[in-house]
This record gives C-alpha cells, sequence and structure tokens, in this order.
C-alpha cells in the first residue's frame, strides 16, 4: 500500500472513531441533521465511484434507495428480526437488483446509460404505486419501536458512510481502480491492453449499488416510513448527481464538499425561500460545469495551491519561471490526485461524439 | 377494447411525436440529451397564455409567437451557454441542461404562480363523430399540426441548403468546421428549431389538457422514448414511434388498468434500449 | 513531512479539521424553558399544490393570541412563534423539515400540511413523539398510528351521504360512475363512497383507479358511456379533472349529476367557465354555514380571497390553531406528552365546528355546494341552502 493510501485510511478510520466517540453528547437536532448529511455523502459517494472513477454516469440512484428502503422495511414490518439485520437484506436485495440490471444496462454507454438508469427509477417507483402488499401509493410505517433512532441511528449512518468512502478510497488507490480510470478514459485503447471492460463496470455497479442500497434502508429508519413519494422519489437521483458534481466528482472528497454546500448550504439555509433555492442550485450547477466543470474541492484546490506557488518564501532557486510551478514541484501523480479529469476531457478527441 | 379508446390513443401519439421531434433533432445533431426540453414546452404554453389569457387571443393564432419567443430564448441560451459544454466532458452537457430546468421551473413558478392553468378555445371541449368513432377536435388539430410540422422539418433538413449543413455538422462537426460551416452557428439554430417545436406542443398540451411548473418532467420522459423507439435520423421514424407509444399507452390502460399505465412505457423503453440501441440508431452506442 | 507533501495535504486537512469543528460546536437548538413557545409546520407552498390558505388561518390565529399577550403558563405568560417551512410539495423535504422543527427547533407541538402529506407526516410524529393536529385530511383517511396525530375534518361518510341524498331527490338512473386516483386518498375515497353509495340504493357501474396526472381519460369516458352512468363521482387532483371534463364534453359523456372531490375545489374551476357550472364541491365551510367565527374571517380574508373554497382554507388553518392553543393552555406546561393528552380531552368549539376527540379523530360538519358562474353555492344541508341547479356545463 503506498503512503498516501495508508493515510487515506487512517484518517477515514479516525473519522469514523471521533464520530462515534461524539454520538452521546450531541443533542438530537444535530444527530438527526448528522444523519442526512451521512446518508447523502454515502449515496453521493457511491454515484461518485461509478461516474467520476469509472465513467458510468447514473441517474438512477432512486432505484437502490427505493429498494434498499422497502426491503429493510418489510423485513422489519413482517418478522422480528433486529434493524441490523434489515440492513444486511438491504444490501443483498440491492445486488440482486443490480445484477438483473446489468444485463441491459451495460449494454449502453454515456448518455445511453444515463437515460436508461433514469428510466429503470421511474419504473420502479410507478411499480411500487401499485404494489398493494407494500403499501402501495400510501406505503407503510415501520414498527416505531424496533427502529434505531438518535445516536443508534446515527452511528449507522456513519457506518454507512463510511463504507462509501471506503470503497472510493479503494477504487482510487488500487489497481482495479487505475484499470476503472482507464475504462473510462479510453474504453477501446484499454481493452486493447487486456482489461475486461464488462467485469470491471459489473465490478464498479454492484458494491455502489448495494451502498446506496444501505443508504436507503437507513432513510427508511430515519423517516420511519417507506412510500413511492418518498423513498422511490426521483429527486434521490437527482440530488446525487447535484452534490457529487458541484462538490468534484472523480476526487476523494468532492462528495463530501457537495454534500455539505448543497445541503447544508443551499437547502438548509434557503428553507424559507424555496423558489430561491431551486434558482440557486440550478444557477450553481450551471455556473460549475462551464466554469469549474472538475467541481468545488478540487478548483478550490487548485487555486490554493496556486497562491502557495506564488508566495515568495515557498520558492526554490528556478521555481519562478513564468510563474507556473517548474517541473521539479510537480508531484508525480498530481494529474490524478488533486486535478482529476472528471469524466474526461479527452473523450472529445477520442470518441466519436 | 372500443376504438374510440384506440383513436384517442392514435391521436395522442401525435402530440407524444411532436415533443419526441424536438428532443431527436437536438440530440442527433448536437449529440446533446436536453434534460430542459420539458421546461421548454412548457415555457411555450405560458407565453402562449400572456396572449391567450390576458389578450384574448385564440391559441392557434398565438401558436406561431409561442414558437418564435421560445426560439428567441434557445438560440443564445445554446450559443452562449450549452456549446461551450459539449467541448468539455461528457457529463458537463446533461448536468448543465438540468440546471437549467430546474431554474425554469423556478422562474414560471416565480412568474405565473403554481396554480394548474389551461388555454381556453372552443374546440377543447368539441368532439368530432368520425366513423362511429368520437374523437376530440383538439386532438385532431394537434394531429393535424403534428403532421404539418414534421413535413416542415423533414423539407427544411433534406431539400434546403441549410438542412444539408445541419445534416452535415450532425453527420462530422469537425470536418464540417474546416469546410468553412460555422457549427456553432448550426448548433444554436437547431436549437432553436427544436425549441419552437417544444413550444408548438406545449400550446397544444395548454389547450388539450392544463398545465404547470412542474409538468414538464413526463413530457421529457415520453419524449426521450419516443426517442429511443424511433432513433435517429428519420423524421417519419419519430412520428410512428410517438403514435405507436400512444396506442401502446392506450392499449396498456384497458388492458391492466390506470396504474399501470407509465409503467409499461418505461419497460418497453428500456427493452428496446437493451435490446437494439445499435440497431435502431444510425451510429454505434458509444458516445 | 516535505515540503511537497504538506502542500499536497494541508487542503485536505484543513477540510477535516473544519468539518469536525463544525460537528463539534454543534449549534444550541431552538426553545429556552422560559422563552417563546414553537409551533412548527411542514407545509405544501410551492410545487403542485399551494396551501398558502391555510397558512394564513394558522397565523392569523397565533397572531391573535400574541396580541392578547401570549399564552399563560405558569403565571407567565408566553408568547406564539409559528415556524412554517415551504416543502415543495416533496415527501422527503418534509420529513426532514418535521424533524428539523422538533428535534432541532424544539417544536412543542406540529401543524398539518394536506392529503398526503399528512397521511405520512403521521409516521413521523409518533417516531417524534410530538402531537401534530391535521385539517384538509378526511377523517376516515388517518392511519391508525401511537396517539400522536389528530385529525379534526370533515368526513367521507358525510358528504357522501349529503351526496347521495341530494342524488335520490333528481330524476337518475341511479347508475354511478366513480373515478379516482390510485393513491391512498383515492381508494379509500373510492371504497367509501361505493360503501354508502349502495346503502343507499345506487348501482356503482364502473370504478376506475388513475394516476395523478393522467390525460388521456377516453378509457374512463367510454365506460362511462356505455354504463349509462348518470352520477359521476371524481376524486382527482386538479389538473385531471380539468382534462377529464374537456374529453366528457368532446366525447358527448353527459351525467345528470357530477361532484368533483378536491379537484372542482381549487379556484382555477372558474377558468374553465361554463364547463364547470353545475360541478359540485364538498367543502368544510361556506359563507352561510353559521360556523363560529365565521364572520370574522371573512372580514380578515374575504377581499384577498374571494373564492368560498379558500376562506374555507383559513378556516381550516385557524381552526387546527385553536386546538393546539387551547390544548397548551389546558395542559398548561409545553411538555409535549402533557399537551397530547390535553388533546384528547378537548371539549371546544372553533372555525370549522365542534372539536371533540375520539379515537384520534373529530368529525366537523360537511357542507355540498355547487360551482355557478364562477362562485360556489351551498345546496346541502337545507339549512342556508339555494336550489340545486342541473348539471349545465357538460349538457
Amino acid at each position: 500500500m503506498t503512503r498516501r493510501a495508508l493515510v487515506s485510511w487512517l484518517a477515514l478510520g479516525a473519522v469514523l472513531i471521533s464520530a462515534f466517540a461524539q454520538s452521546p453528547h450531541m443533542n438530537l437536532g444535530d444527530l438527526d441533521l448528522g444523519v442526512t448529511l451521512l446518508t447523502y455523502l454515502a449515496i453521493a459517494q457511491a454515484w461518485n465511484v461509478l461516474a467520476g472513477f469509472s465513467g458510468q454516469v447514473s441517474l438512477g440512484s432512486a432505484a437502490f434507495v427505493a429498494t434498499g428502503g422497502y426491503s429493510a422495511a418489510l423485513v422489519l414490518a413482517h418478522s422480528q428480526v433486529s434493524y441490523v439485520l434489515g440492513l444486511a437484506v438491504a444490501a443483498a436485495c440491492s445486488a440482486v437488483l443490480a445484477l438483473i440490471l446489468a444485463v441491459p444496462l451495460l449494454r449502453l454507454r454515456g448518455d445511453y446509460f444515463a437515460v436508461g438508469t433514469l428510466a429503470i427509477a421511474i419504473a420502479i417507483q410507478a411499480a411500487l404505486n401499485n404494489w398493494v402488499w407494500a403499501g402501495g401509493a400510501g406505503g407503510l410505517i415501520l414498527p416505531v419501536d424496533r427502529v434505531p433512532m438518535g445516536p443508534d441511528l446515527f452511528r449507522l449512518a456513519a457506518v454507512v458512510a463510511a463504507l462509501a468512502m471506503g470503497l472510493a478510497v479503494f477504487v482510487k488507490h488500487s489497481g482495479f481502480g487505475l484499470r476503472l480510470t482507464a475504462i473510462r478514459d479510453n474504453e477501446q485503447a484499454a481493452a486493447g491492453l487486456g482489461v475486461s471492460v464488462y467485469r470491471h463496470r459489473l465490478a464498479a455497479l454492484v458494491p455502489a449499488s448495494m451502498i446506496i442500497g444501505l443508504a436507503g434502508a437507513v432513510v427508511a429508519y430515519q423517516f420511519v416510513a417507506i412510500s413511492p413519494s418518498g423513498v422511490a422519489n426521483l429527486s434521490w437521483s437527482l440530488n446525487a448527481v447535484l452534490m457529487a458534481i458541484v462538490g468534484g466528482a472523480g476526487s476523494l472528497l468532492g462528495p463530501v464538499v457537495g454534500v455539505g454546500i448543497v445541503y447544508y448550504g443551499l437547502t438548509r439555509q434557503l428553507e424559507d425561500t424555496q423558489t430561491l433555492s431551486q434558482v440557486l442550485e440550478g444557477t450553481l450547477l450551471i455556473i460549475i460545469v462551464r466554469f469549474a466543470p472538475e467541481g468545488i474541492w478540487p478548483f478550490a484546490c487548485r487555486m490554493s495551491r496556486r497562491a502557495w506557488h506564488s508566495r515568495p518564501s515557498a520558492s526554490r532557486p528556478g521555481d519562478r519561471t513564468g510563474g507556473s510551478s517548474s517541473n521539479r514541484d510537480k508531484d508525480p501523480d498530481q494529474g490524478r490526485d488533486q486535478d482529476p479529469d472528471t469524466v474526461s476531457s479527452d473523450s472529445v478527441v477520442v470518441s466519436t461524439r | 377494447m372500443s376504438m374510440d379508446v384506440l383513436a384517442a390513443g392514435i391521436l395522442a401519439g401525435g402530440l407524444y411525436a411532436l415533443v419526441g421531434l424536438g428532443i431527436s433533432l437536438v440530440f442527433g445533431v448536437l449529440k446533446l440529451m436536453n434534460l430542459a426540453h420539458g421546461e421548454l414546452v412548457m415555457a411555450g404554453a405560458y407565453i402562449a397564455s400572456l396572449f391567450v389569457v390576458n389578450a384574448g387571443w385564440d391559441p392557434l393564432v398565438a401558436l406561431p409567437f409561442a414558437m418564435a419567443a421560445v426560439a428567441v430564448i434557445a438560440y443564445p441560451l445554446q450559443r452562449i451557454l450549452l456549446t461551450p459544454l459539449l467541448r468539455g466532458s461528457a457529463t458537463a452537457p446533461l448536468v448543465g441542461t438540468f440546471g437549467i430546468s430546474l431554474v425554469g421551473q423556478a422562474i414560471f413558478q416565480a412568474v405565473f404562480g403554481s396554480h394548474p392553468k389551461n388555454l381556453p378555445a372552443s374546440y377543447a371541449t368539441e368532439g368530432i363523430s368520425v366513423g362511429g368513432m368520437r374523437v376530440q377536435t383538439v386532438y385532431v388539430i394537434s394531429f393535424v399540426l403534428t403532421i404539418v410540422l414534421c413535413l416542415v422539418t423533414h423539407f427544411v433538413l433534406t431539400h434546403t441548403r441549410a438542412g444539408g449543413a445541419v445534416r452535415a455538422a450532425a453527420a462530422d462537426p469537425t470536418t464540417a468546421a474546416i469546410l468553412g460551416l460555422n457549427v456553432n452557428r448550426i448548433y444554436a439554430f437547431t436549437m432553436a428549431g427544436a425549441a419552437a417545436l417544444a413550444a408548438a406542443g406545449g400550446v397544444m398540451t395548454g389547450v388539450a389538457q392544463s398545465f404547470t411548473p412542474t409538468s414538464g418532467l413526463p413530457l421529457l420522459l415520453t419524449g426521450f422514448a419516443v426517442m429511443a423507439l424511433a432513433g435517429i435520423g428519420s423524421v417519419g421514424g419519430v412520428f410512428a414511434a410517438g403514435v405507436a407509444l400512444g396506442v401502446i399507452q392506450s392499449l396498456s390502460v384497458s388492458t391492466f388498468g390506470g396504474g399501470w399505465r407509465d409503467v409499461v412505457v418505461y419497460v418497453l423503453f428500456l427493452v428496446v434500449l437493451a435490446v437494439r440501441p445499435q440497431g435502431l440508431f444510425r451510429r454505434a452506442a458509444p458516445a | 513531512m516535505s515540503k511537497p507533501t504538506m502542500r499536497r495535504w494541508f487542503p485536505g486537512v484543513a477540510a477535516i479539521a473544519l468539518l469536525a469543528s463544525a460537528c463539534g460546536s454543534g449549534s444550541s437548538s431552538g426553545s429556552t424553558s422560559d422563552g417563546d413557545i414553537v409551533i412548527g409546520a411542514s407545509m405544501a407552498l410551492s410545487g403542485q399544490i399551494n396551501l398558502q390558505q391555510i397558512r394564513d388561518g394558522y397565523q392569523m390565529r397565533v397572531d391573535e393570541v400574541n396580541a392578547a399577550g401570549g399564552i399563560k403558563i405558569d403565571g407567565k405568560k408566553r408568547k406564539l412563534v409559528l415556524k412554517v417551512l415551504d416543502n415543495r410539495t416533496d415527501s422527503n423535504t418534509m420529513t426532514q423539515q418535521v424533524r428539523t422543527l422538533a428535534l432541532k427547533d424544539g417544536a412543542v407541538a406540529l401543524l398539518g400540511s394536506c392529503c398526503q402529506q399528512n397521511i405520512e407526516m403521521q409516521a413521523q410524529a409518533d417516531a417524534l413523539k410530538t402531537p401534530l393536529v391535521e385539517v384538509a385530511l378526511p377523517v376516515e383517511l388517518l392511519p391508525k398510528g401511537e396517539g400522536y396525530a389528530w385529525d379534526s375534518f370533515q368526513a367521507l361518510a358525510d358528504g357522501a351521504k349529503g351526496f347521495y341524498e341530494l342524488a335520490a331527490g333528481q330524476q337518475t338512473d341511479k347508475k354511478v360512475l366513480i373515478v379516482t386516483n390510485n393513491d391512498a386518498p383515492g381508494t379509500g375515497t373510492a371504497d367509501l363512497w361505493t360503501q354508502v353509495g349502495k346503502a343507499a340504493g345506487f348501482d356503482i357501474a364502473v370504478t376506475k383507479a388513475v394516476p395523478a396526472g393522467t390525460t388521456d381519460f377516453s378509457d374512463v369516458v367510454s365506460a362511462g358511456k356505455s354504463a349509462g352512468a348518470d352520477i359521476l363521482i371524481a376524486a382527482m387532483v386538479p389538473p385531471d379533472c380539468f382534462a377529464m371534463w374537456k374529453q366528457m364534453k368532446a366525447l358527448q359523456y353527459a351525467p345528470k349529476m357530477a361532484i368533483g372531490l378536491q379537484c372542482a375545489q381549487t379556484p382555477g374551476w372558474g377558468s374553465l367557465g361554463t364547463l364547470g357550472d353545475g360541478t359540485l364541491v364538498q367543502t368544510n365551510w361556506t359563507t352561510t354555514s353559521g360556523l363560529p367565527e365565521a364572520d370574522k374571517i371573512i372580514k380578515a380574508y374575504g377581499e384577498k380571497y374571494p373564492n368560498v373554497n379558500d376562506l374555507g382554507s383559513v378556516a381550516a388553518g385557524y381552526h387546527a390553531a385553536s386546538i393546539i392553543i387551547a390544548a397548551i393552555e389546558a395542559a398548561g406546561s409545553t411538555d409535549k406528552a402533557a399537551i397530547n393528552k390535553a388533546i384528547g380531552e378537548l371539549d371546544i368549539s372553533s372555525a370549522l365546528g365542534p372539536v371533540k376527540f375520539t379515537d384520534n379523530k373529530s368529525t366537523t360538519p360537511t357542507f355540498l355546494g355547487q360551482w355557478k358562474d364562477g362562485n360556489i353555492e351551498q345546496v346541502w344541508p337545507a339549512q342556508g341552502a339555494v336550489a340545486l341547479q342541473p348539471l349545465s356545463g357538460l349538457q
């Protein structure tokens, strides 16, 4: 394991432990906010693995939130199992759904894949509306006494978010991840070098979907109810895209920043003026995609590094050539780390667009 | 299933085809999946409502004005905002148009309010008896309108120089640019044309049904379904696909009941995408 | 650590530190034990529904109490704060807002939204152990919960009874077509009206459930025509009824009596012009009803909301807020469990009628109104009513 990978894992572990340690001391309002932020983070990060690292832009996160939520809720409502087992069932059902959907979906690429996932999400919502056993359009209420609350729910959400971050760290620092980004950047070349495109895409799709399903189960526990207009709502898909792209798709901390800005910054603070908040969301998306397409976090990193570089004390002899960093300063894998190409900008040249 | 229901399905399909034509045009030429197309349709309805409700015009008279107005809005939108996005990553245009759709909905809400509106017209509630079947006049009108607009689009694309330029830019933008065509301008004109088509659909929707700021999304998805069924490159194909979709919907509603109306459409959409993404489309799937 | 490494890690470490500090600081939540009393409401004020009239009703009652100095608790008068959040008619936003209001803003009680949202809010009320008073949800549709959700509104059964009573006095073939949305309120409504209709001697010939947002009703209209149903009962969202009424006229399906539950109650129905005339609605309030506070509400909002339905919504909001305020006064404390118990023991009268809960439900009187020239006039019950007009719009 490289030193950077080790540091990432250690940081993740430290944050998780501190979250557990903090949880008994936080008040209920903050715990609830934390659960919401953590579930959005898990979904956004899983989406990031699919879209940012492996190039499969999905609009179907809602399908897996629904699957995870409904399966956990139904298991809890119709049997006496614990909520932890409910989570396991959610992950299993999401994995199965991902495997089934992979058959039509993995034949599609790019925009077709995106629209295909959108159609699946909507079809599942419409189907749930008709599923009378699961409550139909009205949905179901979970048994209030067996659902985790307060600090328990927060710790559960922290674990799920940690799993999502862990998957992202793994994808970023492993050979598997390297091959995934190779497929993302130039599928034909990667295939030519012997990378099995189908298997890698599948291997990215299934774990990401499982994590989204787990997040869906946490949402179901938090909402104490499932319904087609709740956990199967398209807004889960759209929020995942929004938060990951605003924060920085293809980078590790991008979704973290994205969730913070979009949910905490926009949605929470502008609760009183919904129209304004929607205008701001849309405008923010447009501005970011136009002027900082890599996302806010990588953009900020780039700007801060540029500022650091131009500090007189930081320069070494021969440093100040033309204002940009000389070769000696350039980190060997800077391109992959702090300046991720989201979904590759090479695509215009290479693909048959 | 009665003939009335079948006829209604065919006619409703005309409206679907109109929405799908705009989406198909933009995707075929610009390779852009415009997630804001539903809002362009609504823009047509809302702008027409300014003429119809406030000034008392007939919706069909307001139609060309609404089409022109939306086209005028779409041209700079494409030129300034969307064309640069096309050169970027694959997600950028998708996300950019999604952002535009959010802003559009918010603007409609702020300016027009969220109550359902409709465009009153005498033919909105009239019916015609055709060979034992009773059909709604307004849908017959929109069907005819769709045919007219499809023919006009087809003619422009195949028999005019501008159409030739559009097809060249669609086939190979790089070579077209080398040969001296202003590809950016072509893209913007195509988007304006598609927006005009969308606005026409919006006006007819406003007369036949009603509309709210959030009515754009279901129309967008129907449009995508039509595009997937039809493929790129043939206006007639889009028309046929729209009508087919309308018929399938009517069939599924009378067979399975109303609740399954949408599921059938999306499942069909997926099946087509999965089974014949290459066969139906002119270009190979890798985008 | 070498300089390049430090440079690379700086942003990352800074971010984590920021996040940790943000979590750790944790803003202290809402009300103190001595300060203002917070009542929370997450309502649909934009998106597909706009409930601003109900919100105005809530605010009107709260302002009234505050003008008199507030509520007296433990000898001290405390003011009320009404915190209303707009959830864009989105279920998830509503749930998140309700939780924020209860957990962070310290709301001691919650006020409801409308329709389907009210059904979903009930689960949260139980989970958060916070009393929730709802209007705009027919009492039969309130799910069975743990006792924290209260509904004081009209009953579907009353409206059905009144409708069939009126229908019995008209010349019809007693055949009924029922069409509803396929969500929980819709199917509940269909079941109930079927039951009452059968008991009243009517033949429920056709029942159809369509998803909200349906635009093509040819299937429904066809079924109605071939069954020869003279009576139409529709319970859908307004855009659906707009489309259906237009289609009925065009396809020459002309029932003799029609009621548009929920869908004909929007002020926009007047924009249909003569097409909408003669359609019946079930309302919770009319200007001639003789209900308490009616004059006050007409005086305050009669100009802003000329439509009877909108005024009725203001009355509904006033009614719900009055219930919570009365309960807080009776309980004499801001303890949620005490307030909840107090609601159950109330016996008062407010803007929608008498309030006394049985099984968390308190039924308020029902009125049937009919559209005529852009206005709604009461046609049932007999006191304060005008004669029933024929269904002219669709003939």
